[in-house]
């Protein structure tokens, strides 16, 4: 007995001393029944899926910052779709000192610096399993798209390691007791498939080009027809 | 006499490129021959009218501004030929 509160001891000892980590998160897609029954958006989706295997996402992290990024891959319309579906094309940053977030947007029509107010209500459940050998407990949300045709709430699923102490996790959601190895957004899925933590200062470099403006304004951009040559 | 009514439907396609959007448009003609009136429609619509429309869809099943936005590109890429 003595020997596991030995254990736990050293493994908190350990990874309270920790600075900072990365996480590489594999990408799943499953299936949607809105999704499946737009006969156009179905083969996309079905074309997701496979792309979705060649997809990798980093959440690079310290005490105060995260940036979730996609890494380089081949492109192909599959990976497109996929990176489409799974915001892939964005780079998430976020700052424990803020509520606004930042996603630097990077897609058809230009880069932007795009800030948002993040209103996700988490609700810790009882649930628990191991990911890579960690106890993760599972906790539970809302994703709320607002949007011309209504309002659409999306169920999300998160499970966070207490036994890593940072409060990020991919896509810019935080605020959990510990970081997230797995999150389920509708029916797309990042899950940790390596992590790497460190007890050294990591510095975040935060992307700064693009167009300043905010969410409103930038929804306002992509509802307008696009510009030829674009 | 025998009252002949018909139509004659002819299918003019033409196809410019603007500043703003590339539009490819066919029109239908129907011509009646009694009164010589002449009535067009439009057939296809215009690339931009696609984006919007498919915007719009992919909206209603819940997509978010830029997934939705992203695959409506797709769509309008395709209509314009630059895919």
């Amino acid at each position: 007995m003595n020997k596991i509160f030995i254990f736990i001891f050293f493994t908190l000892k350990i990874f309270s001393q920790t600075e900072s980590g990365k996480v590489n998160y594999g990408l799943v897609i499953g299936y949607d029944e809105k999704m499946s029954n737009d006969d156009i958006l179905k083969g996309y989706l079905e074309q997701a899926k496979e792309g979705a295997k060649h997809v990798s996402f980093d959440l690079s992290f310290n005490k105060k910052e995260s940036l979730f990024y996609v890494n380089e891959s081949i492109e192909n319309e599959n990976i497109s779709f996929a990176k489409a579906f799974s915001s892939g094309n964005n780079i998430f940053y976020t700052h424990n000192d803020s509520v606004i977030k930042i996603k630097f947007v990077n897609n058809h029509i230009g880069k932007f610096i795009v800030s948002y107010n993040d209103n996700t209500i988490w609700k810790l459940e009882n649930e628990s399993k191991y990911i890579n050998n960690f106890l993760c407990y599972k906790a539970t949300s809302e994703d709320i798209v607002i949007n011309s045709k209504g309002t659409f709430k999306h169920p999300i699923v998160a499970w966070y390691c207490p036994s890593i102490p940072f409060n990020f996790g991919p896509k810019g959601y935080n605020g959990l007791p510990g970081l997230i190895l797995e999150l389920q957004v509708r029916n797309i899925t990042w899950g940790a498939t390596k992590i790497e933590i460190s007890n050294e200062n990591k510095i975040i470099e935060k992307p700064s080009k693009g167009k300043l403006i905010t969410e409103e304004e930038f929804n306002k951009i992509l509802a307008s027809p696009p510009i030829l040559g674009n | 006499m025998k009252k002949v009514f018909f139509s004659a439907v002819a299918l003019v396609a033409f196809s410019f490129v603007g500043m703003a959007n590339e539009i490819e448009e066919k029109k239908a003609v129907q011509i009646n021959p009694e009164n010589n009136s002449v009535q067009i429609e439009d057939e296809e619509k215009s690339c931009g009218q696609i984006y919007l429309e498919d915007f719009e869809r992919y909206e209603s099943i819940g997509l978010t501004f830029e997934a939705a936005s992203d695959f409506a590109f797709h769509n309008y890429k395709k209509c314009t030929g630059t895919l």
